[in-house]
């Protein structure tokens, strides 16, 4: 005979549990919640990060600074007619060299008596188009490069790989050096040394993420409704994979706009008089042992800014775009 | 003609360790509109055969002989366009953890859409508009909605309710559900049976795969046991559960709990299921066998019918009930006898005997 455990325990009854909602109501509430796409979510999160923002908002001022410093035109036509600078940055003779800031030359002016304010502000367009430039180009290059390299495998895989091994065995900054030594001074030059030393780290960073990513339930449910396999990758493998490589990349646009300045503090930037900040900081070298401070000082603290506030910003991308990072839980508990 | 037939199908497996055997000589088939249901223990080799049908094995498994004929149509010398079509348009599949099989970065509405504009020729509104009618027809509420959503906005059995949807986009002819139920909780469980009820009704073919007897009892029109790579039994369902005829599956079903069940402690087959690196040599569940004999040691014995009759070839005797081992054989050294049978105790008593 069967035993019921329950059997001379008396009956269970539960009185007044009764309900008149229907079982689909709690599906309909939950249909009306609002939905957002990761990347609303990621900046609802970068907003709630201060320093983040803060930082943002330095880079915004910069770049606003650079744009409107001097009047922008395209073949001939005036597309922004704004100049917040108050002298042409190239312009010298303006006033006497040397002259310590005064409130006609806010930061001073250099040997060739230029304006030194004119000239940082006019200097961001060369710094922040180069960091955002050559992080792109190099991101162009490396994405594609590492995602094949990770998806395909075998003899592609390690083609690629070793290359970027190769690549990994010179010093970044002695490899651009080399760089343009060989080709040379000028603005694409520059971007494109710096390009040919990063993308390796970004075709690195994806190609194991895209490893793992691969091997997930959903890559191997698209390819069992018959995607194509550029398809998946380009769809599935790469998007999911994506997130370390932009926060790398954010980062990794202070570390450009430092190596530019380092280029160009070498003299191996752009053309010596250039009004780029390491470039001012190369020429105004001399001028630590005589004590004009200013002319070096202000395009070196233009570029502290700008690395620190693009530092801010990536940690603060990453914390977003990763919301499991040590970093956040350590926000929180404050 | 049977919709999918697979005959002698060896699949292997090449690791450091030697080549693994992980489907032996299996073959089955599958008519239209029939479910079948694949059972057997983790590593029996269930899921490698449905990836195999797919065309779906990657490095290091391959396909080393045998032949899968879908509609007819020789799979294992289709092109590889081929095959790409032939998945999720004729043969959609259904997996195990469907918050894993949902990519996370698109709308669930956009990924059934997806599967309409690979297999079929609508574009833009009108695969989105196809999505949503899916999502309808797979019992999602309020589908307009919930197709802007994302899958972490669902619960489990909503977005394994999505993936059948994905699967049918191509309005196939074949769906291989691999375990389909198995992260889901009962009631759940038997809202999805019901659905994949619903659409085989349809004349859509199902194969299901599962370690769960009692989903299979209840769905399937015929089961195909596996162990260790081979098919043990193949029978309609009622005979399987009434009268299973392979030792492996009297075990199988003795270690189920039942509701009354007055027993301190399940039964179960002792051992576990032998590394397919080196099988045992003869029977390979030998080893774990309370009848096993000498002759088990050295003879694997072929699929029988379990009437006595020995068929080596892969014949579309589909309906037939037949087990592989040694008492079913006629020319083997076995003497023993199955001496397990199967009680019913709700009133009718029927006994199944399992000897020859």
């Amino acid at each position: 005979m069967p035993r019921n455990p329950l059997d001379g325990r008396g009956r269970l009854r539960v009185r007044g549990f009764e309900s008149d909602d229907a079982d689909g109501d709690a599906e309909a509430a939950a249909a009306t919640t609002p939905t957002t796409d990761r990347w609303r979510r990621a900046w609802t999160r970068f907003r709630r990060d201060h320093a983040a923002v803060a930082g943002l908002a330095v880079i915004a001022v910069m770049a606003l600074l650079a744009v409107f410093a001097r009047p922008i035109e395209v073949s001939g036509v005036v597309v922004q007619p704004v100049a917040l600078a108050p002298y042409d940055p190239g312009a010298s003779g303006i006033a006497p060299a040397y002259r310590p800031p005064s409130l006609a030359h806010p930061f001073g002016t250099d040997w060739a008596g230029r304006d030194v304010f004119s000239r940082v502000l006019y200097g961001g367009r060369y710094s922040l188009s180069i960091g955002v430039i050559a992080v792109s180009l190099a991101l162009l290059v490396g994405v594609p490069l590492g995602a094949v390299a990770g998806y395909v495998g075998g003899w592609v895989d390690e083609t690629i790989m070793r290359l970027v091994d190769v690549l990994y065995a010179f010093p970044f900054l002695v490899l651009a050096i080399a760089l343009v030594a060989v080709f040379g001074q000028g603005f694409w030059k520059l971007v494109g040394a710096l390009v040919a030393v990063g993308w390796i780290g970004y075709a690195r960073l994806i190609r194991g993420e895209v490893l793992g990513v691969s091997e997930r339930d959903y890559v191997l449910a698209a390819r069992a409704l018959g995607a194509s396999d550029r398809r998946i990758l380009r769809r599935h493998v790469v998007p999911n994979a994506i997130a370390p490589v932009i926060v790398q990349a954010t980062l990794n646009v202070g570390t450009v706009v430092l190596s530019a300045a380092a280029l160009g503090f070498l003299g191996l930037g752009l053309q010596p008089g250039t009004a780029e900040w390491g470039s001012m900081l190369s020429a105004g070298r001399d001028t630590l042992v005589g004590g004009e401070w200013w002319v070096t000082v202000f395009p070196g603290l233009a570029v502290f800014l700008f690395v620190l506030s693009i530092n801010l910003v990536g940690d603060g991308v990453r914390d977003a775009l990763d919301p499991d990072a040590d970093t956040d839980t350590y926000r929180e508990a404050r | 003609m049977a919709l999918l037939e697979v005959s002698d199908l060896d699949v292997r497996f090449y690791t450091e360790e030697g080549a693994v055997q992980a489907v032996d000589a299996l073959s089955y088939t599958l008519d239209r509109g029939e479910r079948l249901g694949v059972v057997g223990e983790s590593g029996a080799g269930k899921t490698v055969t449905a990836l195999a049908v797919l065309g779906l094995l990657d490095d290091p498994g391959r396909i080393e002989g045998g032949s899968i004929r879908f509609d007819g149509e020789e799979l294992l010398d289709a092109s590889p366009d081929r095959l790409r079509r032939l998945r999720g348009g004729e043969i959609g599949m259904v997996f195990q953890d469907p918050e894993t099989a949902l990519d996370p970065v698109y709308t669930v509405g956009e990924q059934v859409a997806e599967a309409v504009r690979v297999h079929t020729d609508r574009e833009g509104a009108a695969a989105h508009d196809r999505a949503v009618s899916l999502l309808d027809r797979v019992g999602i509420p309020d589908p307009a909605t919930r197709a802007t959503q994302y899958p972490h906005e669902f619960s489990g059995g909503m977005a394994q309710r999505v993936v059948v949807a994905i699967a049918l986009a191509g309005d196939p002819d074949l769906l291989i559900a691999d375990e389909p139920t198995t992260g889901l909780d009962v009631t759940i469980e038997a809202q999805l049976l019901d659905l994949l009820d619903d659409l085989a009704d349809d004349d859509l073919a199902v194969q299901l795969v599962s370690h769960d007897l009692g989903v299979v009892a209840g769905f399937c029109d015929r089961v195909v046991v596996m162990y260790a790579g081979q098919a043990v039994e193949r029978a309609p369902v009622d005979d399987l559960f009434y009268r299973p005829k392979h030792p492996y599956t009297a075990g199988l079903l003795s270690a189920i709990p039942r509701i009354g069940d007055d027993r301190d402690r399940l039964p179960t087959i002792p051992g576990t299921t032998p590394d397919l690196a080196s099988p045992p040599p003869g029977c390979r569940f030998h080893p774990r066998c309370p009848y096993a004999e000498d002759a088990c040691t050295k003879r694997d014995p072929p699929l029988a019918d379990v009437d006595g009759e020995v068929r080596h070839t892969s014949d579309s005797d589909a309906g037939g009930h037949r087990a592989a081992c040694l008492a079913y054989v006629d020319d083997a050294d076995f003497d023993g006898e199955l001496d397990f049978r199967v009680e019913i105790t709700d009133g009718v008593n029927a006994d199944g005997e399992g000897d020859p």
